[in-house]
This record gives C-alpha cells, structure tokens and sequence, in this order.
C-alpha cells in the first residue's frame, strides 16, 4: 500500500522530498553531486564517498573526489563521477 | 560562496589523524566544512571563523587532532591593519571623505526652462540652501519648490536628489504670443529715392519705375477708389497693401585720415605724380597727364585705390569738379558708389595745383567723403486696415 503522504504530494504537487523525508541527488554532468537531505558523511575516499540517506546509504563512486561543501542538509561533491549506487 | 567566507573569515585545519571520524563526527553535528580533501593520510577542512568553537567540541568527540594550517578573510586583514595607526587614518579619512560626498550636494541639474530662467533659477535655489557642498539632509526641499513656484513663468517645480546630485525639473508657462497685428494699408516710401521696382501683392500702386519719391508718399494703397472725406462719407472698405518697392538711395560717408606724408615726384617730361601716405593703407599715387593739369588725371587712380572698398567703373564724371578745393570729384555709374571727393588741404599741394589765394589751409588732413547710392526697399507700412481711416 502507497504512503499516504506520497499520494498527498502527489494529489497536492508538492515537493515529495520535503513531505516524504528523502534525499534529492542532483547530479551535473560527471563532476558535480548535490546531495540534499542527508543524514551524515559515513565514508569518505578520493574514489568513494557514501552518505547515510533515509533510505539508506548511497555511495558516489569516481576519482579524485572532493567535497567541495558539507553541512547539516547539504554535502556537495566534486570530481569525476562514474557511478551512483545505492545501499553499496 | 567563496566571497562571502572571505568576508566572515575561515581557517584550513588538518587533522593528521582519525580524519573519518572527525567527519563524521562534523557531519553528525552539523558543522559545515568547505573543501574537504584527503592530504596523503591527514584530512584538510576549512571551517568558519564562527565555527571555530564547535570544531573544537567535534575534534574532541572524534578524539582527532586538528592543526589550525592558517586563517584568512576580512578579519585576519582587519587584525593587520589595525596595528598600522598611519593606514588606519588615512583609511578613516577617506571613508569620512566618501561619506561627505555622497551626503553633500555636488551638482545641480536644472531641466526644463530656458537659458534665460537658469540663472534666476540658480539663485532662487542658492538662497533656499540648495547649492555645492550643502549637506542633503539640511536642504528644506518644500521651500526651495515654493520659492521656485513663485518665479514669473515657471508652473511647476520639482527638487529630487539622486545621490549627491540635486534634479531640479521646471515646468514653463508656455510663451504668449503676440495676437498679429492686423496688416497695413498703406505703404509709404521712408526714404528718399528713385524708383527702381514695383511688386504689389495685394493693393494698387501708386507710383513705377523712374519716379523720384519722398519720404511720407504713398507707393501703394490699399484702398480703392478715394479715401473717405467729408464729401463722400461712405469709407471703402480698406485692405492690406502688400509689396515691394526699391529705390536708389543715396548714402554718404564720411572718413577723415591724417595724411602722414606727401610728395611730389617728377615722373618724366610734364609728368608729375602727387604720392599720399596713409596710415595703415596703402599709399595712394595720383598722376598727371601730359598736357593737362593735375586735375585731369589723378582720378584715374583714385578709381584703383580701393581703400575703402570701392571701385569706379568709368571715368567721363571727372569734368564734375565743382569746387576749387578739390582735387577731383567722380561720378560712378555703379549701383553701390556715386561720387567720390577727395579734399587736400596740403599747402603743398594747393600751391602746385595753382588754386587761387586766400584758400584756408586746414594743415595736413585728407578728407574722403564717400557718397553712394544702394539700392534698398523703402516701402514702409503705415495705418491699420481695422482702423478703417486713412492715414
């Protein structure tokens, strides 16, 4: 069965990741993620960088991989980015 | 973003040690971290001057170690600078010097009005306190756009500042023009003269080509049939005269020269040339002819010299000599000169023209008077044709 509140975004057009609590990723091309909504840096290497989400962890594999920016809500990466996985 | 951490301030930490779980750590409280990189085994952070106090709290909670690596932004120059005294006034100084600037009138811009109201505009605004270096705030806007309002012509006023620059916009009564005049009917000659063209636009004319006029006659008239008298009370109606008359007028000139120099020099056999120096002109030479007396000759080059401006084209008037004074006296057939007299009052030359005695020499002065005829419009308009009288 839906969340409730999923379906009240939806019905509503609202932003469901400020109604369903989630993380929204942006990605800019490979060099560039924009992680909104994260629940704490948990791993962080030039070539993998993993951020605890509420939907669990989700893993930014690359190169040369920086941070340009972290705070409580926002965590922006830099570098070549090759892959996005989630729960890795 | 970058420019705004300048402007607070940032300090770049390393921590040699247990780097994750510094970040973690960091990321778990919420302590914002800017640039963060691995450096071999030790993480490099920068973090807020405002953040200093909880980056101690997370390095503690991560058990790390964190080496400030240095600081920069605004406060770390402002800390430099402080200690310079000499920097810091000059600093003060011109920050005081801006601000007066930019609080202080410094040009007046006046728009709309015409030259002619600037100035009085200017001086209205000087006297209501609106002038260079008069602080904007101290200005009585409100008088000095009454005081404006009370100007002959000026409608509306309005005073804006626009930084230091005070914008003053007129608005101007529109001009009254003068209701025209209804148009004469009669034209009369204002000049003596000989007619030399007619045009009538409108009326009849009186008067054509060759006729000799006097100031006061009517040239054309605007009225047809007699003008209104006692006998025949019944006035026609009067309309405009309109048109043109020219006339050759005559006009007289008069110049009087000192003569600096004159001589006699024999030019050959019964040849004599009479030279005159001038003042800052040129010399004017007058030969005689071969058999005649000087008299009869010297025009000829009187007719060249154009000191005056003047050329003669012919030369049959030098049996006009009237008086036994002159040395000549031309007639020109030319439109712009009629007759040239040159008086020598040189006893010098007196003598050697023969004039007869008891002529009064006057000393050393040349006398040139230019009479010339132009050709002019002389027709004036006199009366009204609402007035409905004659002149």
């Amino acid at each position: 069965m839906r969340d409730p509140r999923s379906i009240m975004a939806r019905f509503f057009e609202l932003p469901e990741e400020i109604l369903l609590d989630l993380p929204k990723i942006t990605v800019i091309g490979d060099a560039h993620v924009l992680i909104e909504n994260h629940r704490g840096l948990v791993r962080f290497h030039p070539e993998r960088v993993t951020v605890e989400t509420t939907r669990g962890p989700f893993t930014v594999n690359g190169t040369d991989l920086q941070i340009a920016s972290v705070d409580r809500e926002t965590l922006s990466l830099t570098g070549v980015v090759r892959s996005l996985v989630w729960r890795g | 973003m970058e420019g705004l951490r300048w402007l607070f301030g940032y300090i770049v930490v390393r921590v040699p040690r247990r780097g994750t779980a510094f970040f973690r750590e960091a990321s778990r409280r919420g302590l914002a971290l800017y640039g963060l990189s691995w450096k071999g085994r030790s993480l490099r952070a920068t973090v807020l001057l405002s953040d200093v106090r909880e980056l101690r709290r997370v390095v503690r909670a991560a058990g790390a170690r964190a080496q400030i690596v240095g600081g920069w932004g605004l406060p770390f120059v402002w800390r430099r600078v402080r200690a310079h005294r000499l920097l810091m006034t000059v600093l003060a100084a011109s920050l005081l010097a801006w601000a007066a600037l930019g609080e202080t009138i410094q040009a007046v811009d006046i728009r709309g009005g015409g030259p002619s109201v600037r100035r009085e505009v200017l001086a209205t605004l000087r006297t209501a306190g609106v002038e260079r270096w008069r602080p904007v705030a101290l200005v009585d806007v409100e008088r000095a756009v009454r005081d404006l309002k009370s100007l002959r012509g000026v409608l509306w006023a309005e005073i804006t500042f626009d930084g230091s620059h005070a914008v003053v916009r007129l608005e101007m009564a529109p001009k009254a023009t003068p209701s025209p005049s209804p148009p004469a009917s009669r034209m009369v000659a204002a000049a003596k003269g000989i007619v030399r063209r007619v045009v009538v636009t409108q009326g009849i004319a009186l008067v054509k080509r060759g006729d000799a006029v006097l100031p006061g006659q009517v040239l054309i008239t605007g009225y047809e049939g007699p003008p209104p008298s006692a006998v025949s009370p019944m006035a026609p109606t009067p309309r405009a005269a309109l048109g043109e008359v020219d006339a050759v007028v005559e006009h007289t000139l008069t110049l009087t020269l000192p003569i600096v120099k004159t001589s006699l020099v024999a030019a050959g056999p019964a040849f004599w040339s009479l030279r005159v120096s001038l003042p800052n002109r040129p010399p004017i030479t007058f030969r005689s002819g071969r058999a005649g007396p000087l008299t009869r000759n010297l025009w000829q080059k009187a007719a060249s010299y154009r000191g005056f401006g003047v050329s003669l084209a012919r030369s049959e008037s030098l049996t006009r000599v009237k008086e036994v004074r002159s040395i000549g006296e031309l007639v020109a057939r030319g439109r712009s000169l009629a007759r040239i007299r040159l008086e020598a009052r040189s006893p010098k030359v007196a003598k050697w023209l023969g004039w007869r005695e008891g002529y009064k020499l006057q000393g050393t002065i040349l006398v040139y008077t230019l009479t010339g005829t132009a050709e002019e419009d002389i027709a004036r308009p006199v009366g009204r044709r609402s007035s409905g009288s004659p002149d």
